[in-house]
């Protein structure tokens, strides 16, 4: 975001077929709304990444491991940063699995674990809810964020992360709102 | 993905195009387990024109490895760019599979870039 002239706020919620076809969708969707944003590459690239991995974690770790078959994908962006959360109905996963340090040892060959550490790495702020099925990630689009400045994963309490709701939405709605020429598109 | 197979003295030369990731998964397990079937002792994986590589991805580079070290042979990577060498670098790959910067440094078994 490079001037006040361009400020955007853009906010967008899906539904996603819980389907691997669906979740490639779902976030390329996602990328292709963020566009109006302008972003710097690394910050592009940083967003997708995430966003990619949780999606692929909700359907893995939740659908495919007894949920439901739903998977939440919710974006707010404004001009100083992009917040993504992913919600899926599976039975959730450890918060041991969840910290920074879940990368194996240097030299480890395993295999796993590397997914969250990604999410950790590049975004600038992380939240689990308690029942380990929802994400919140957020990148901060200051000129100096840098990975030197990662805080600690930390987890909301109740139903929804800290300062916004969940809405239950059934289609995906991609809404810019305060910007120049606002619009609105819904299917 | 595209994938491309050939073979370059004794080694397996395998290029990747594209996204490296979670729904491209299958078709790197088949072409990989292939060549395990067919008894190459070197593969070499060029990944210069990867856009995009996720920990699915990486899961797949470190099976590969050790598919090969279980055999006593050996698995390299070559030329990653970008992002696809930042995540690279960023989860430590570089310690447990080489990386050239060329095939023939890869085939010969120059020291790691």
């Amino acid at each position: 975001m490079n001037s006040a002239a361009t400020l955007a706020i853009l906010r967008f919620s899906m539904q996603v077929p819980p389907t691997e076809a669906g979740i490639l969708e779902a976030r390329d969707a996602l990328l292709a709304d963020l566009r109006v944003l302008e972003l710097r590459e690394p910050q592009r690239f940083a967003i997708e990444l995430c966003t990619h991995e949780a999606l692929v974690n909700a359907l893995v770790h939740g659908v495919r491991n007894g949920g439901g078959g739903h998977i939440g994908l919710v974006c707010e962006a404004d001009g100083a940063r992009v917040r993504v959360s992913v919600t899926d109905d599976g039975p959730g996963f450890s918060r041991a699995h969840a910290g920074p340090s879940r990368l194996p040892p240097k030299g480890s060959a395993c295999p796993g674990s590397r997914g969250l550490f990604l999410i950790h790495s590049l975004m600038s702020h992380t939240w689990f809810n308690a029942s380990g099925n929802g994400i919140v990630m957020e990148l901060t689009l200051a000129a100096d964020s840098s990975p030197a400045r990662r805080l600690p994963i930390l987890e909301w309490a109740g139903a929804a992360p800290p300062g916004r709701e969940f809405p239950a939405m059934n289609r995906r709605h991609a809404c810019l709102l305060n910007s120049p020429q606002s619009a609105t598109r819904h299917w | 993905m595209l994938i491309e197979q050939s073979t370059i003295r004794n080694a397996a030369l395998v290029t990747l195009e594209g996204r490296f990731e979670f729904g491209t998964r299958n078709e790197y397990k088949r072409v990989i387990g292939q060549i395990v079937q067919d008894g190459y002792q070197q593969l070499v994986l060029d990944l210069e024109r990867v856009t995009f590589l996720d920990s699915s991805a990486l899961g797949l580079l470190l099976l590969t490895d050790q598919n090969f070290k279980l055999k006593k042979g050996s698995f390299s990577i070559v030329k990653p760019t970008g992002y696809v060498r930042q995540v690279l670098e960023l989860t430590n790959l570089p310690t447990v599979i080489p990386v050239f910067n060329s095939v023939d440094d890869a085939i010969n078994g120059a020291a790691p870039a």
